[in-house]
């Protein structure tokens, strides 16, 4: 489900994927693993009220690989098993990005990239508006820096920084 | 949902040693969801993982209680051996299980002083 947000620019992510790092101490090129960073994740300033759970595929439906459930409490990631241990396991890019996109939505929320709930989306809001497309560049930008990967070929991407080759390709094209 | 106090210890432990839950898991021999399942609280901890995470983790003394309290503290069921206890005891455990859902803190507070007037 999307929802209609404050509109950002991808420059403006780039900036606030930054932030990021800088929050979870990493240095501005070095590769992040998500599975790593969920047990990291409270530990950070202003983020202590993030909790994961890993649970069985059945629970989370058959298109639904993770979600981020939102509460005036805590925000709670949930993750499906198959998803977990591809990214724990085997590496595989799309599901390690996975787990990237749903750290990213409580990192947007805490950015106030919240869902504007009074106002549908519909097939003219422009991609800069919607929370969905925000997350995706967030994700992509944290998981590949900018700078770091302007001159890299879409393999080199994928080795160094564990994604997949269509957000390798991706993050060339921008 | 928020962790408990022995999934809050566990992911301490893990952040210090460079572990993910799927390593806690191959400790344990057991599937992930279940390892997620007992550190938010949904399941008890299983007495058989208390070694076995002591050997892992080379745990001192004073971090073995932390351990055990923590246990203790996050338990969500309590089982209750009933098998050689007398009539009076056995209506009393039936009673309990029936009122505690209904239970106010103040008669909670109030039994609690009662069952330990003998160690007052």
């Amino acid at each position: 489900m999307d929802y209609l947000t404050k509109p950002a620019s991808r420059n403006d992510l780039r900036y606030c994927a930054k932030f990021f790092r800088s929050i979870c101490h990493f240095t501005a090129d070095e590769p992040i693993d998500p599975v790593v960073l969920l047990d990291q994740l409270r530990d950070l300033d202003g983020f202590s009220d993030v909790n994961y759970e890993i649970v069985e595929d059945s629970i989370l439906p058959g298109n639904v690989p993770a979600q981020c459930i939102m509460s005036e409490e805590n925000y709670l990631i949930q993750i499906k098993e198959s998803v977990y241990i591809g990214a724990y396991e085997k590496k595989i890019g799309g599901h390690r990005m996975h787990i990237m996109h749903e750290i990213m939505h409580v990192f947007a929320d805490k950015l106030g990239f919240s869902p504007i709930l009074t106002r549908q989306l519909t097939d003219e809001t422009p991609c800069f508006r919607r929370l969905e497309w925000i997350v995706k560049v967030l994700a992509g930008e944290v998981m590949m820096p900018y700078e770091a990967t302007q001159n890299m070929s879409v393999s080199d991407i994928m080795n160094v920084y564990g994604v997949s080759k269509s957000a390798a390709e991706t993050r060339l094209k921008y | 949902m928020t962790y408990t106090r022995y999934g809050e210890f566990l992911r301490i432990l893990r952040v210090k040693y460079h572990e993910v839950m799927g390593d806690t898991a191959k400790v344990l021999n057991v599937k992930v969801p279940f390892v997620s399942a007992v550190e938010s609280g949904k399941k008890n901890v299983p007495e058989e993982w208390v070694p076995k995470l002591i050997e892992h983790y080379k745990l001192n003394a004073q971090e073995q209680n932390e351990l055990r309290e923590a246990i203790e503290e996050s338990k969500t069921q309590m089982k209750i051996n009933l098998f050689s206890a007398t009539e009076p005891k056995r209506r009393l455990a039936i009673q309990f299980q029936r009122s505690f859902e209904d239970l106010d803190d103040e008669t909670a507070k109030a039994i609690i002083k009662l069952l330990n007037k003998e160690e007052d």
